[in-house]
C-alpha cells in the first residue's frame, strides 16, 4: 500500500514538475520572443568568442608544459606566484618589486580560484592567458554593440547588429598590435579592459551619478596593471571628457558635469590604487623614485633607435613591436598588400557610413584619435621628433615618468578599437543592405504575381490577348527586377564575406607565428626540480647562486631556440641574481662572468701564473651570500666550468644531465659584520686584495667599487693613498724635441709610424702621445715601449691607461713582465685589451700581483693598423699611462683592524630582518646581500635610521657607528607603505562594492542615502527616547 | 557646400588671397619645418577655406594608401611610405574637417 502511494506521490510530483518544466520552457520562450532572440544571439556570440579565444593557445592543448617566452616567465610554483603580488621586495633574484604589486586586483580573483581547484602553474596560467584573450573579445563585443546601436543603420536587423559586433571582437583579439604588445604581465588586462572603460566614461560623463563613477573607478582600478596601462586608460578619459565638451560647444552644464565625473572619478581612483600609490609617493618625497635601471641609459640615441620602425605606415598596419626571438616581418608580397586591410577597409565604412559615422560622436571621437595615436606613435620618426625629444628627455618630470613612454608605438593602443569598430560598421552596412535587397526581391515576386496583374488588367479592358500579354510583361519585369535584387542581395553578402574574410587573412600570418613560436608552451627539465629538491633537503632555507648569470633573456639548449626568462631564479631558493643589475655592461655580475670563463676577448685580460691562479672563487662570491653555487650548462653562454672546477674553495656535490652544483666553503653569511672597507678602482683590485690577505682578513674586508666615500671611522681606506707610480712620465708632459716622449721609445720594425705630441687632444696636462700608423698589413703595430720598472714578486700593482683611437685595427696597452726563467718578455696584463675602430678617449685600470720569475716590468703601447684604407691612416692616442705599487703599509692597515663583532639574525619577511649584534668594539659596515637599494634601512636600537652604501656597487652596507651589544632592524622601507595602502585599497574597494550591491538590489534612487537616512533616523529616534524621561518619572 | 556646388572663380580676391595665404605659408613651413607639416597644412586649409566635404579626402586617402600597399608590394619602401604618409595626412584632414562641421550641428547618438 505503501508502495503504491508512493509510486502515486512519484507520479504525481512528476507531473507537477514536468508542468513546471514546461511553464518555465513557454516562459523563456515567451522572454526570447519579447526580447526579439537577442539574448540567445549574444550567447551564440559569447560562446564563439570563447571558442575563437582558445585558437591563439591551440598548442597547449596538444603538448604540456608551461606557456612562458622571453621576460613573460613566472616562478614554477603556485605559491611562489602568489608571494609575487603582496610583497615589494622579491628575494628570488633579489630585486624591487613595485611593478608586481599594481597587479594584484587583475591577478588575485583567478589565483584564489587557481588554489580552491589546486590548479598547476602550467593550468593557471593558460586559464589567466585565455581569459584575458576572451575578456578582450567579450569587452570589444560590448563596445561595438554599443555603439552600433548609436549609429542607427538602416533596416539593420540584431542579427546584423551581433554578427558586426562578433567580428569587431575577433578583430581586437587578434590584430597585430594585440598580438604583438599584449604582454600578460603587462598590457594585456589594460588593452582587454579598454573597450569596457569607455562605455563607463561614456556613462559617466553622460550621467555623473555615484553608481556610474563608482563603475568608472573600479574598472580602471582593474585595469591599472603597468606604469604606461594608468597613463593610456587616463589618456582615454581625459581625451574623451575634452572630445565632449567640445562637441557641446564648451556649455557650462556639460563642463560642470565632465569635472564633476573626472574628479569624482579621481578621488575614487587614489584610494582604490593606494596600494601602489602610497609606495610610489613616499618614494618621491623621500627622493628615492623608483627607477628601472634602464632609465639612467635612456638617451636620444634609445628613443631614436626605439622609433626606428615606428613609421606612418607600419603604424597605420599595426606592424610595430615584436619580442626577443620572433621575426614576423614577412616577405610575401600577397602578405604585404593584405597587411593594409584594416586601414582601408576602417576608410571605407567611413566613406559608406558618411554622414551618420561623422555625426555620430562615438564613431568620431575614435577617428580623430586614430590619426593622433599614429602620429605619437612615431616617437622620433616623423615630424614631431623635436616636440617627442622634449617630453622624453628635458620636460619637467621627464626623468620620472620618460621611460615610461619610451616605446612610442605603444600609443597605438587605441587605434584596434577603431579598426575593430569600422570592419563591425561596415559589415552591419552590408548585411543590411543584403537585407533590404532581399525584400525588394519578395515585393517585386508579389508584384508580378498581384498587384501588378490587376492594375494592367484594368487598364486593359476587356481585351483578353491584351491582359494575358501584360500580365506576361509584368511577370517577366518583375522576375527581371526581383533577379537583379537578388542579385545585389547575394553581391553584398559575397561583399561582406569578402570583407571578413580579408581581414581575417590579413591578422593570420602575425597571430600564427605567435601562436606557433610564444604561445606554444615549454617543457621544462626535471633537473631544475632535483635540484631545488637537493639544496633544500636540510629544510633549511640556504641561499643559492646561478651561473651563468641572468639578464633577463635567456637561450636554453632545451628551450627549441626560444629565449625563456629567469624560471630559475625565481623558482629556487633566494639568490642575488638582480637582472636589472646583470643588463650592465660593467657590473660586478659581467665582470665576474668574464674572469670564470676566461674570456680573452674582455676589455682587460689578465695573463695568469699558475701559482696565483685558484682559490678565490669563494671570496669573490661573498656579495652573494650563497651556500650553493649552480651552474647550468644548458644556458647559452660562457663556460663556467673551466676555471671553477680546479678552485680548491668549492666542491662539486651534485650533478644533473644540465646543471652542476658547487658547495661554496666557508660563505659569508646573509647579514656580516666588516671591520674594513677598501675603495678600489676596478674588480681587480678585489682580486688582488683577496688574493694577498688572510682567510680571518677576506671575511672581514668588503670593497666599494664606485665613488661612494664613507667616514674613516667605519674601517675606511681609499686604495689610492697607497699607491705609487713607477714609470717614468706617465703623461707625456716631458716631451724631448728630437726623441719625442721622454722615458719612451719605438720599439720593433715601426717605419710606417709617425710619433708626434698632440696639445689639442688630451684627458689632462697639456699634451697627449699621438701615434699614426699608414700601415693597412694585418699585424703590422707600431709598438712604443716604456723604461724598464724594477718589480717584486708577490707585490700588488695597479695599471691606468687613457686611448682614444680614430680607424684603427689592434690598439692595445700591454704590461709585459721579464720572465727570468725563460729570460723573455711575457705579457702579464693587457689594459685595454685590442681596440677597433674609432672611439673618444676610455679609461681603463687593472692591477695584478706580480708573479714569481718576474723581476722587471715594461709598458707597451700599440697604435694599431689601418682598419679602413679608405678613411686615411690609423690614429692612437696614448695619455696618463702608469703601473703603480700598492705599498706593503695597505695591508698591514687591513690586517691591525680589530675583529668586527659577531651578528645573528632573524627573518620576520623578505623585507625585514632582526639583528643582534655583540662585542663592536669600534664602528664598522653592517653588509646586507641583497641588491643595492637606497629604501632599504638600517634603524639602530636608540640610535637612528641609517641609509645604505653600495658594496661591490651590488649589494646593501650599513655604517654602524655604535659600540658593545644592541639590536639593529634592517627593513625595505616601501612594504610598510604598501601595507598601509592595501589596507586603504581593501577598504575602498569594499566600500564601492557595498554600495553598488545596495545600487544594485532595487533600491536604486540613492539606495545608499535612503540606508544613511533611515540610519540618521533611527539615531534620531534613540537620542530623543534617551533624552525624554522615563514615563513613570514623567508621570511622577 | 560640396565640391560639386564649389566654383574656384580666380578671379575673386577672396580666393586669390586665400590662395596667396596658404602658398606662403606652406612655402615657409617647407623651408622651417618639413614638407611633410607643409603638405599637410595646405590640404587642410584648402578644405577648411573652400569647405569641402570630409569625403573627398577620406577617397584620397583610401587611393594612396591602396597605392602605397601595392608599391610596397614591390619593395619600393621608401616611395611606399611617403606615399601611404600622404594617404594618412588626408585622412587626418578629413578627420578634422568632420570634427568642425560637427562643431557647427546638432549632433546625435
Amino acid at each position: 500500500m505503501a508502495t503504491a502511494d508512493n509510486t502515486i506521490m512519484d507520479h504525481g510530483d512528476a507531473t507537477s514538475f514536468s508542468r513546471r518544466l514546461d511553464r518555465r520552457r513557454t516562459g523563456f520562450l515567451d522572454y526570447l520572443k519579447n526580447k526579439e532572440y537577442i539574448p540567445l544571439y549574444h550567447a551564440v556570440c559569447v560562446i564563439l568568442i570563447t571558442v575563437a579565444s582558445l585558437l591563439l593557445f591551440y598548442k597547449s592543448f596538444s603538448q604540456g608544459g608551461i606557456l612562458m617566452h622571453a621576460d613573460m616567465c613566472w616562478p614554477t610554483s603556485m605559491d611562489r606566484i602568489g608571494e609575487l603580488y603582496t610583497h615589494t621586495w622579491s628575494p628570488y633574484g633579489s630585486s624591487m618589486n613595485i611593478w608586481n604589486i599594481q597587479r594584484l586586483f587583475w591577478v588575485y580573483p583567478l589565483l584564489t580560484i587557481a588554489k580552491i581547484f589546486n590548479f598547476s602553474v602550467s593550468r593557471y596560467l593558460l586559464t589567466q592567458f585565455i581569459f584575458t584573450w576572451w575578456l578582450a573579445g567579450i569587452s570589444m563585443y560590448c563596445l561595438a554593440v554599443f555603439i552600433m546601436r548609436s549609429v542607427k543603420v538602416k533596416k539593420a536587423t540584431p542579427v546584423m547588429v551581433c554578427s558586426g559586433a562578433l567580428v569587431a571582437a575577433v578583430i581586437y583579439m587578434y590584430n597585430p598590435w594585440c598580438i604583438l604588445h599584449c604582454w600578460q604581465y603587462f598590457l594585456a588586462p589594460t588593452y582587454a579592459l579598454q573597450p569596457l572603460v569607455f562605455i563607463f566614461v561614456v556613462k559617466s560623463l553622460n550621467s555623473p551619478s555615484a553608481g556610474n563613477i563608482t563603475k568608472l573607478a573600479l574598472i580602471m582600478t582593474l585595469g591599472s596593471t603597468c606604469p604606461i596601462g594608468v597613463i593610456l586608460l587616463w589618456i582615454q578619459l581625459l581625451a574623451y571628457a575634452l572630445f565632449y565638451v567640445t562637441i557641446n560647444r564648451f556649455k557650462r552644464e556639460k563642463l560642470l558635469s565632465s569635472l564633476k565625473a573626472i574628479g569624482s572619478a579621481l578621488i575614487l581612483y587614489v584610494p582604490l590604487n593606494a596600494l601602489w600609490i602610497l609606495p610610489y609617493l613616499q618614494a618621491q618625497i623621500a627622493g628615492k623614485p623608483f627607477l628601472p635601471s634602464y632609465s639612467t641609459t635612456i638617451s636620444q640615441t634609445m628613443i631614436d633607435s626605439l622609433s626606428a620602425s615606428t613609421s606612418i605606415v607600419n603604424n597605420l598596419r599595426l606592424l610595430t613591436g615584436g619580442v626577443w626571438g620572433v621575426s614576423f616581418l614577412v616577405e610575401n608580397n600577397l602578405w604585404k598588400i593584405l597587411s593594409f586591410t584594416l586601414p582601408v577597409i576602417s576608410i571605407i565604412a567611413l566613406l559608406t557610413l558618411g554622414k551618420k559615422a561623422f555625426r555620430n560622436r562615438y564613431v568620431l571621437f575614435w577617428a580623430c584619435l586614430w590619426p593622433i595615436s599614429v602620429i605619437v606613435a612615431t616617437g622620433t620618426s616623423s615630424f614631431l621628433r623635436g616636440i617627442y625629444l622634449y617630453l622624453f628627455l628635458e620636460a619637467p618630470g621627464s626623468s620620472l615618468y620618460g621611460w615610461v613612454i619610451r616605446y612610442p608605438d605603444r600609443f597605438l593602443f587605441f587605434v584596434p578599437v577603431f579598426y575593430s569598430l569600422m570592419v563591425g560598421l561596415l559589415i552591419v552596412i552590408l548585411l543590411s543592405r543584403t537585407h533590404s535587397y532581399k525584400e525588394e526581391a519578395t515585393s517585386f515576386e508579389s508584384m508580378a504575381s498581384a498587384t501588378g496583374g490587376n492594375r494592367l488588367e484594368k487598364n486593359s479592358g476587356s481585351n483578353s490577348e491584351l491582359i494575358t500579354e501584360n500580365r506576361d510583361l509584368a511577370a517577366e519585369l518583375g522576375a527581371i527586377k526581383r533577379k537583379l535584387s537578388l542579385f545585389q542581395s547575394r553581391a553584398f553578402a559575397l561583399v561582406a564575406l569578402t570583407v571578413v574574410l580579408s581581414s581575417l587573412l590579413s591578422m593570420v600570418t602575425v597571430a600564427g607565428i605567435y601562436a606557433r613560436r610564444v604561445y606554444n608552451p615549454t617543457r621544462i627539465p626535471t633537473d631544475y626540480e632535483t635540484v631545488n629538491k637537493f639544496v633544500s633537503k636540510d629544510g633549511d632555507a640556504k641561499r643559492v647562486m646561478w651561473m651563468p648569470f641572468d639578464n633577463g633573456i635567456l637561450w636554453f639548449s632545451w628551450s627549441d631556440g626560444r629565449p625563456v626568462g629567469t624560471f630559475n631564479v625565481y623558482s629556487s631558493p633566494p639568490s642575488l641574481n638582480n637582472f636589472m643589475q646583470t643588463y650592465n655592461v660593467n657590473t660586478y655580475f659581467s665582470w665576474l662572468e668574464k674572469f670564470f670563463s676566461m674570456n680573452s676577448n674582455s676589455e682587460i685580460v689578465l695573463a695568469e701564473s699558475p701559482d696565483l691562479a685558484g682559490d678565490e672563487a669563494a671570496a669573490l662570491f661573498v656579495p652573494f651570500a650563497a651556500d650553493f653555487l649552480i651552474i647550468d650548462r644548458s644556458k647559452m653562454g660562457p663556460d663556467m666550468n673551466k676555471r671553477l672546477t680546479g678552485d680548491g674553495t668549492l666542491e662539486k656535490v651534485f650533478e644533473t644531465e644540465h646543471l652542476d652544483v658547487y658547495a661554496i666553503k666557508s660563505a659569508r653569511p646573509f647579514i656580516s659584520a666588516a671591520s674594513n672597507t677598501v675603495k678600489v678602482n676596478s674588480y681587480f683590485d678585489n682580486l688582488s686584495i683577496v688574493r694577498k690577505l688572510s682567510e680571518d682578513k677576506k671575511k672581514q674586508t668588503v670593497f666599494i667599487n664606485d665613488n661612494t666615500e664613507i667616514d674613516r671611522k667605519y674601517g675606511f681606506i681609499k686604495l689610492d693613498s697607497y699607491s705609487e707610480i713607477q714609470n717614468h712620465n706617465p703623461e707625456f708632459e716631458e716631451w724631448n724635441d728630437i726623441w719625442g716622449p721622454v722615458g719612451w721609445i719605438p720599439w720593433g720594425d715601426s717605419s710606417t709610424a709617425i710619433i708626434t705630441e698632440d696639445k689639442e687632444q688630451k684627458t689632462e696636462g697639456e699634451r697627449s702621445i699621438r701615434i699614426e700608423n699608414s700601415s693597412a698589413e694585418q699585424f703590422d703595430v707600431a709598438w712604443l715601449s716604456g723604461n724598464e720598472i724594477t718589480g717584486r714578486e708577490g707585490a700588488m700593482y695597479t695599471v691606468e691607461s687613457h686611448i682614444k683611437y680614430k680607424n684603427a685595427d689592434w690598439s692595445q696597452v700591454v704590461v709585459e713582465g721579464f720572465d727570468t726563467n725563460r729570460e723573455e718578455w711575457v705579457e702579464l696584463v693587457k689594459c685595454p685589451s685590442i681596440k677597433t675602430g674609432t672611439s673618444d678617449w676610455q679609461t681603463h685600470e687593472s692591477s695584478f700581483i706580480l708573479p714569481s720569475g718576474i723581476d722587471r716590468m715594461r709598458l707597451m703601447l700599440a697604435a694599431g693598423w689601418v682598419k679602413n684604407p679608405a678613411a686615411g691612416p690609423a690614429v692612437t692616442w696614448f695619455d696618463d699611462v702608469s703601473i703603480s705599487k700598492i705599498s706593503d703599509s695597505f695591508f698591514d692597515k687591513l690586517e691591525a683592524r680589530k675583529k668586527p663583532p659577531s651578528v645573528t639574525y632573524k627573518k620576520l619577511s623578505a623585507e625585514k630582518y632582526e639583528v643582534k649584534v655583540k662585542g663592536a668594539e669600534e664602528p664598522f659596515v653592517l653588509s646586507l646581500s641583497e641588491t643595492y637599494d637606497p629604501h632599504w634601512t638600517a634603524t639602530v636600537e636608540k640610535s637612528g635610521e641609517v641609509s645604505p652604501v653600495p658594496l661591490y656597487s651590488t649589494i646593501n652596507g650599513f655604517p654602524i657607528s655604535r659600540t658593545g651589544d644592541f639590536s639593529v632592524t634592517i627593513e625595505y622601507d616601501s612594504q610598510k607603505w604598501f601595507t598601509l595602502g592595501l589596507f586603504i585599497s581593501l577598504a575602498t574597494l569594499a566600500l564601492c562594492l557595498l554600495y553598488l550591491l545596495l545600487y544594485w538590489s532595487g533600491r536604486k534612487p540613492g539606495a545608499a542615502a535612503v540606508t544613511f537616512q533611515s540610519m540618521v533616523d533611527w539615531a534620531s529616534k534613540l537620542k530623543d527616547s534617551i533624552e525624554k524621561p522615563p514615563r513613570n518619572a514623567r508621570l511622577g | 557646400m560640396s565640391l560639386r556646388d564649389y566654383k574656384l572663380d580666380i578671379k575673386s580676391n577672396k580666393n586669390t588671397l586665400s590662395i596667396l595665404v596658404i602658398t606662403v605659408l606652406s612655402l615657409m613651413l617647407w623651408i622651417l619645418v618639413s614638407f611633410t607639416c607643409a603638405f599637410f597644412t595646405a590640404l587642410l586649409l584648402t578644405c577648411v577655406i573652400w569647405n569641402i566635404e570630409a569625403r573627398y579626402p577620406l577617397t584620397a586617402g583610401l587611393v594612396f594608401i591602396c597605392a602605397a600597399s601595392i608599391i610596397l608590394a614591390f619593395n619600393q619602401h621608401r616611395t611606399g611610405d611617403l606615399i601611404a604618409s600622404w594617404g594618412f595626412f588626408f585622412f587626418a584632414a578629413a578627420v578634422i574637417i568632420a570634427l568642425i562641421r560637427l562643431l557647427l550641428r546638432p549632433v546625435e547618438g
